[in-house]
């Protein structure tokens, strides 16, 4: 019952939302002046691409240096930070494909703890956890802002909605980067959420299973009987227990740097990518404007934040 | 509305005011109460929807959500209905479907602040995140969303 009614309250809400212009289409909707409109058409005037690695970093720096604007001039310190690095953003997916990349972190245990490290010195949390309770709760909302100030709502392709406040240093931060927080927070949702829709089918399909096989036998070759890549990410913490940080080290590169061979050698690492990219193709027919949005906003918020993180670094 | 400081107190979370839903309108409401009183840098998880019964909360990872180590043990695995983000930085919590950050994934933005009820929602191998949480970790958020990153 209590299901139903929050399904109802959220469907509500994007409702609303719609008619009120929040479309996923930047180029039609009316909507107040954005200033940053010439940027946004100038950028999506070219083909739309995802940002490269060492663009995201810049772009995340950007959005820092305005969150610490908008927090200082609402009385508060912000620290930006922390960042990552280029290498910090690889790693995370189903198989290693960069011998390189593994071989100066295995499978990345050493970045995320330098990560974990990072996220908890955070001079950001002792700070906002040092205030006094009012002004706490006011950093918070200030922030990130708070359900009075209004939410807006995206469904996830995959199903399930997600929530963010509409007013707070993060979202005019994003606004100012992206052009319109409210498009981009839909976008970026759904754009990034479409690996539950396809990733099931891609480990099912045949050239998948095939090219899969081969890079077991590869693994097997190399001394290491493992038929996917998960199953070594799930068995490391068994492999390196007990063992001296280096020799852990020594362990995790090891098999990191013959996945990543193997994943070459085979047709692996070329399967799964090709494959990668006609199951997200596919999704286009349903998914297009939003991801073309996604795209091209990506774009412009990146010839800004070059812009800002010169005038404010 | 109804305090249930007890339950706060019992798990040592001094001033966590959890508010129980009387009705479905104050679900999200539960949560933004909630929310407003985490402590910064750290990742929630409860126990029922609505950002009710505090199962843990960590400011680290936990690669094993039913073993006697990390902010989330035993009892815990497999076990969360609602899950809450309060980090300051720009990282996201990755929850995964199994223990050592294994099977499916689904990510929990620093701008999306809970999931005030995770049925519906799906982990990366199509299956649903609701009662199947195993292990967290705190990612950058360009890491989530991808099958394949190098």
């Amino acid at each position: 019952m209590r299901r139903a009614f929050v399904s109802a309250c959220a469907a509500a809400l994007i409702v609303t939302f719609t008619a009120a212009g929040c479309t996923t289409s930047t180029s039609e909707r009316p909507g107040p002046a954005q200033p940053q409109r010439d940027t946004a058409a100038k950028s999506s005037r070219s083909e739309g691409r995802e940002l490269t690695d060492a663009e995201r970093v810049l772009v995340q720096r950007a959005e820092q240096l305005l969150i610490k604007e908008c927090m200082e001039g609402e009385g508060f310190k912000y620290w930006v930070g922390p960042l990552p690095t280029v290498d910090d953003l690889k790693g995370g997916g189903y198989v290693l494909t960069d011998a390189d990349w593994a071989k100066r972190h295995g499978y990345g245990s050493r970045l995320e703890e330098k990560l974990q490290d990072a996220q908890r010195s955070d001079p950001n949390h002792a700070y906002a956890n040092g205030l006094p309770q009012k002004e706490r709760v006011r950093y918070g909302k200030t922030l990130e802002g708070g359900p009075s100030g209004g939410m807006l709502t995206a469904e996830l392709p995959g199903g399930g909605t997600v929530q963010t406040p509409r007013h707070s240093c993060l979202s005019k931060a994003k606004e100012q980067l992206y052009g319109d927080f409210e498009t981009w927070f839909r976008a970026e949702k759904t754009t990034t959420n479409l690996t539950d829709l396809y990733v099931p089918d891609l480990l099912e399909d045949k050239r998948f299973v095939s090219a899969l096989k081969e890079w077991s036998a590869c693994m097997r070759e190399a001394g290491h009987g493992y038929a996917d890549p998960p199953e070594i990410r799930a068995e490391l913490p068994e492999l390196t227990k007990g063992l001296s940080p280096d020799a852990s080290h020594a362990v995790e590169v090891k098999l990191a740097v013959d996945e990543a061979v193997c994943a070459t050698k085979t047709p692996l690492s070329a399967t799964a990518h090709a494959l990668d990219e006609k199951y997200r193709d596919e999704l286009r027919a349903t998914y297009g404007d939003a991801i073309a949005t996604y795209e091209h906003m990506s774009l412009a918020a990146l010839d800004r934040a070059e812009d800002i993180t010169g005038d404010m670094a | 509305m109804r305090k249930i400081l007890a339950a706060a107190a019992t798990l040592g979370l001094a001033g966590l005011g959890v508010i129980v839903p009387a009705t479905a309108a104050q679900a999200s409401a539960a949560c933004d109460t909630a929310w407003r009183n985490a402590a910064s840098g750290y990742f929630y998880a409860y126990d029922y929807d609505s950002c009710s019964g505090t199962l843990g909360l960590d400011d680290d990872n936990d690669a094993n959500w039913s073993d006697t180590s990390g902010s989330f043990q035993s009892g815990d695995n497999d076990d969360a209905q609602s899950i809450l983000h309060k980090g300051t930085s720009g990282m996201a919590v990755k929850v995964y479907r199994h223990a050592s950050y294994g099977g499916g994934h689904t990510c929990l933005k620093k701008s999306e602040y809970y999931m005030d009820d995770l049925t519906g929602h799906t982990y990366t191998d199509g299956s649903g995140v609701n009662v199947s949480i195993s292990s967290h970790k705190w990612v950058w958020e360009s890491d989530c969303g991808k099958f394949l990153n190098s």
